[in-house]
């Protein structure tokens, strides 16, 4: 009995323990830019979408285990709706809602054909999918602006964009946390493990990996929503690029993907370190992740 | 679409198509004999393009110095890539090892591609074609395509001539149908397995070669070229170097024909639309189920 409270007192002491640190975390991070100014500002706001996307990557790249290459594919269906939505005069509030509604079923419905497929050939759909994003969009150019891109109104409340992508990236650092430790969560690690032993025991492992692209997209569209919303431009060969899946599956896969702090401090790290590079060596942007991806696959090989 | 028409269209059409059936049978080298998807296929294919019309401005004696050399410098570097990258993930041949090679040829790819921009500063490569132009009733044939379709049904013939008649060919088929049992024998993995990916290299550059005759190559044409080819690949099973090349061949032409009425981006949109969703019906590819049951 006394042993119980104690243990509720200390849950409870760690709980306001993380929860004066998120707010000093969020008050410091709110007052970067009036401290630093425009760069320190955009610099953040980069980097906390990376968190975002490295983190909502993670659900099918990590904690279920794919190689998944299709996650450039939200973002660049938040993008464009959000972009197309503020160019009818919506607010961005509404314009992200929208993105996320529309993410979710899409995740949906695209989870019933992916998920017949394992291992490398889900890759390979995965990235096919994403091509054809591209292309849609591309094609539909009536309604996109085609390969020239999309222009949108001004951005001028770059305040606002800041704390929203704060905000988001904060939620899904607590989403994935949750997520880490909750039933759904083992189910997807079971599920990496060996896809017939979790279904043997009862899990119903198509719903599961449905849930888990859901979990995995909707803050990719939003991620997508607010970076069109930050440069005020949209064009597919960005929003649809291979980059926007690359960058999250590098961030996953560099340290202890399927864990929370891996993809965050993966995120930290390779956006650190891309800011410096292509600062420094701008014909690098590819080569970075073309190596990394190279020393992650032998890596890999070498463990199995 | 009258006969004529049809008839233009359909021979533009397979020459598109014999330059996927090169790609895809290449990568069937590669997916039948090393289990391996390679990615970065496309990427050695636009850097050849790049190189041959380099060696071509530097030294104008005709195309023939570079069909010759370009082949021979790929299948070097195709070597030289294996024992460097590839060869540590293919000690164990087993499905868990696709997903590293995966994630390294995906790696080079980008490399290649940003490789091939940086050394040449321009993106686009293109020939023109040394061959006069062929009038056979009302239809016209470039003379380089005719060309180029002879060369290439050539290719595939001496391949598939070395696959069964020569030693080497049968001890790479050996290694593919049962690996154990082939290194039992006294079969060496490595260098056979590097062989076969120096010669899918090499058959990578020369399908570029006829790329940048037929049509204007681009470095990032790679990725996009290499996974339609990879989707034939994966649909129609591995073992087999007909399959691919029949499908290459098919798929050309069908992208040519759609893209009268519908225009080359749509096109190309409705191919690979096509390709995935034929993949999600039958993932283990289209015809294993019926070689498993000739197998019992």
């Amino acid at each position: 009995m006394l042993l119980k409270s104690k243990d509720k007192l200390t849950k409870l002491k760690r709980l306001g323990l993380v929860f004066i640190a998120v707010s000093g975390l969020t008050i410091l991070l709110l007052l970067v830019p009036s401290l630093w100014g425009d760069y320190a500002r955009i610099l953040l706001f980069t980097i906390l979408l990376y968190v975002t996307m490295a983190l909502s990557y993670d659900v099918v790249g990590g904690l279920l285990g794919y190689l998944y290459l299709g996650h450039g594919l939200f973002f660049g269906l938040g993008a464009y709706t959000t972009a197309l939505a503020l160019n009818q005069s919506q607010p961005l509030l509404l314009a992200l809602l929208l993105a996320a509604c529309l993410a979710l079923p899409a995740a949906a419905l695209l989870s019933l054909p992916l998920f017949r497929l394992h291992g490398a050939v889900f890759a390979l759909a995965t990235l096919g999918l994403l091509l054809l994003g591209g292309q849609l969009t591309n094609n539909l150019s009536w309604w996109t602006g085609g390969a020239a891109g999309l222009s949108l109104p001004p951005n001028h409340d770059p305040m606002l964009t800041y704390s929203l992508s704060l905000i988001l990236s904060l939620i899904v650092v607590g989403v994935h946390w949750l997520l880490c430790g909750s039933r759904l969560g083992l189910k997807l690690s079971s599920i990496r493990e060996s896809e017939e032993m979790a279904e043997s025991v009862g899990i119903n492992c198509g719903q599961v990996k449905r849930l888990a692209l859901i979990f995995s997209a909707v803050p990719a569209a939003l991620a997508g929503g607010l970076h069109a919303r930050e440069i005020s431009f949209v064009i597919p060969a960005e929003a649809f690029g291979l980059e926007n899946s690359l960058a999250p599956l590098l961030m996953c896969l560099l340290l202890k993907p399927g864990t929370t702090w891996g993809p965050l401090l993966g995120a930290l790290i390779l956006s650190a370190a891309q800011e410096f590079i292509w600062t420094t060596v701008p014909s690098f942007r590819l080569s970075l992740y073309g190596i990394l991806l190279i020393f992650i696959g032998i890596q890999r090989a070498r463990q199995s | 679409m009258d006969l004529v028409t049809f008839t233009q269209l359909f021979l533009s059409g397979l020459l598109l198509g014999g330059i996927y059936a090169m790609v895809a049978v290449g990568l069937a080298l590669c997916f039948g004999v090393l289990g391996l998807l390679n990615l970065a296929h496309g990427g050695f294919l636009v850097l050849a393009g790049f190189t041959f019309q380099a060696i071509h401005e530097f030294w104008p004696a005709g195309i023939l110095p570079g069909f010759i050399l370009v082949p021979l410098i790929f299948a070097g570097l195709g070597w030289l890539t294996f024992r460097c990258l590839l060869q540590s993930s293919l000690k164990r041949s087993s499905d868990a090892l696709l997903i590293p090679a995966l994630l390294i040829t995906l790696g080079l790819a980008f490399i290649l591609e940003e490789g091939t921009l940086t050394l040449w500063d321009r993106s686009m490569a293109g020939l023109m074609s040394p061959f006069g132009t062929i009038k056979l009733g009302q239809i016209y044939l470039p003379g380089s395509r005719l060309v180029v379709l002879i060369l290439m049904l050539a290719i595939s013939a001496a391949l598939q001539l070395w696959l069964s008649r020569t030693d080497s060919g049968r001890r790479l088929r050996a290694l593919s149908q049962e690996p154990t049992g082939a290194t039992l024998v006294g079969i060496s993995l490595t260098r056979v397995t590097g062989v076969a990916f120096a010669m899918a290299t090499a058959l990578a550059a020369m399908a570029g070669l006829f790329y940048v005759t037929l049509f204007t190559v681009s470095p990032h044409l790679g990725l996009p070229l290499t996974l339609k080819a990879l989707f034939i690949v994966v649909i129609s099973g591995s073992g087999s170097l007909t399959r691919p090349l029949a499908g290459g061949l098919a798929l050309g032409t069908l992208e040519t024909m759609l893209a009268t009425p519908f225009g080359a981006h749509w096109a190309n949109f409705l191919s690979v639309a096509l390709l995935l969703a034929f993949l999600c019906w039958r993932p283990q590819g289209l015809f294993i189920a019926r070689a498993n049951t000739r197998n019992k």
